[in-house]
């Protein structure tokens, strides 16, 4: 390199010539890989939610079959069909708005199921829970604080003495 | 003295590479500040779209599987008792509607009281979010007869307030009506819901869920051997909105609150409305 150029006022070397359009370029570079995981997070986490609405309609579909549950039974075997990995759920069958004295209204945290007498003559629960939770669970507040939870309610009929009952079926379903 | 321009126009020369260098740069932050931005919306736009279409399909689920119930559902001979009454004589719902219909081609304000319950019931999960009409007509009616028997309708009250650009919506007092509509006009005695009414709401109120079933109905003239009449029940839900009064309002429509028609069964009338 020439001895006048070394010299020359401002001339930091060849690299340091370069520095003051470096920084813009590593901003750009920042602002453009910090963009582009925010999208990739934003896409995961919708595709993860869109799944367990669809999850959720597809577990309320089984158990719904064609709308007319003729007894413990037969909601037992539905719930057995079911082969959903994409959420957790507890789902039920509820008489809170059709029965007289119902509550009407849905409380995830205190589902009440009906109950009515099976084959065996017991009275057992229209319940239904995941594949391989605890028959006794149930849903708290402090369960589902770090979880999305979902709630979607279906009219169905439920058939008990030859009578043919209007209900609903509730699934509570988180991931 | 050559040797001293050279320098000089060696130094403008790199002068004007820096410049270049740093516009450059610039110009690649613009693009990248663009892109970014780009990408953040449609980061937030994406799967509003499968969103909307499954929140349409949860509609349309609930509007098959809420017709089914009202269509296959029991209910008490005597409105007084309930399903959970042990000494309760039942029938099915849809039975008791048609055995009233056969007698004298309408349905009596007990067994309409009978239905509203029924229908109410089924809803109530949805009943705040969404509005309906569930109705019982006859098919091939001309245009120029009511083809409906019964029509209930399940509204949420809103009050626009015009501020300046924007409109505010306040819930109405109660925020929801529940109606019983083409009750004939004391004037006339006619219903006055003509066939085309309900489809041109239903053209006002965006997206909706619409499920229909076929039914058999009998009816006989004096005299006459019975006839079957070809009708069908049909339930239609929206998410709440506020309704054109171009297109529905109560007198057009011949429409009552269920409270006010059923007030007088408490006296022990059962007529037609």
């Amino acid at each position: 390199m020439p001895a006048g150029i070394k010299t020359a006022k401002g001339f930091i070397g060849p690299l340091g010539d370069d520095l003051p359009s470096l920084i813009p370029i590593l901003v750009g570079l920042i602002i453009f890989f910090s963009s582009f995981t925010f999208a990739f997070n934003a896409f995961d986490k919708r595709n993860s939610d869109l799944a367990s609405d669809r999850a959720v309609l597809e577990v309320a579909r089984v158990l719904q079959s064609n709308g007319y549950i003729v007894g413990v039974e037969d909601f037992e075997r539905l719930c057995a069909s079911l082969n959903i990995a994409e959420v957790q759920y507890l789902a039920g069958i509820t008489n809170a708005f059709t029965a007289p004295n119902g509550s009407r209204q849905i409380n995830p945290f205190n589902l009440e199921f009906h109950k009515m007498p099976a084959l065996d003559g017991s009275r057992q629960k229209l319940s239904c829970l995941a594949q391989g939770m605890d028959p006794d669970f149930e849903l708290s507040p402090a369960f589902v604080k770090d979880k999305r939870l979902l709630l979607k309610v279906f009219p169905v009929v439920v058939e008990e003495d030859k009578i043919v009952k209007p209900m609903h079926l509730v699934v509570a379903a988180w991931k | 003295m050559q040797r001293q321009r050279a320098q000089r126009a060696q130094r403008a020369e790199r002068g004007q590479r820096g410049q270049a260098a740093i516009t450059d740069a610039l110009f690649f932050l613009v693009i990248i500040t663009g892109l970014s931005s780009f990408l953040y919306f449609v980061a937030n736009g994406y799967g509003n779209s499968v969103a909307a279409q499954l929140s349409r399909q949860f509609s349309m689920d609930y509007s098959t599987a809420a017709l089914k119930t009202i269509l296959y559902s029991s209910t008490p001979r005597n409105p007084n008792q309930n399903l959970y009454d042990p000494n309760a004589e039942i029938d099915h719902l849809l039975a008791f509607v048609k055995e009233d219909y056969a007698d004298d081609a309408q349905i009596d304000l007990i067994t309409q009281k009978v239905l509203y319950e029924n229908v109410r019931d089924i809803l109530a999960p949805i009943a705040d979010s969404y509005d309906y009409v569930f109705y019982l007509a006859k098919s091939n009616v001309s245009s120029l007869d009511s083809p409906y028997l019964y029509v209930l309708m399940h509204f949420s009250k809103t009050t626009a307030v015009a501020t300046g650009r924007t409109s505010k919506f306040t819930p109405g007092q109660p925020p929801h009506e529940d109606l019983i509509c083409n009750v004939p006009l004391q004037a006339t005695g006619e219903p006055p819901l003509k066939a085309d009414m309900i489809s041109r709401l239903i053209n006002t109120v965006g997206d909706s869920a619409q499920s229909q079933g076929n039914l058999i109905l009998m009816e006989q003239a004096p005299g006459e051997d019975p006839i079957q009449v070809s009708a069908f029940a049909e339930l239609i839900l929206w998410q709440a909105t506020m309704l054109d009064p171009e297109v529905f309002n109560y007198v057009d429509w011949g429409c009552k609150p269920v409270d006010d028609l059923f007030s007088s069964l408490a006296t022990g009338s059962t007529g037609a409305p």
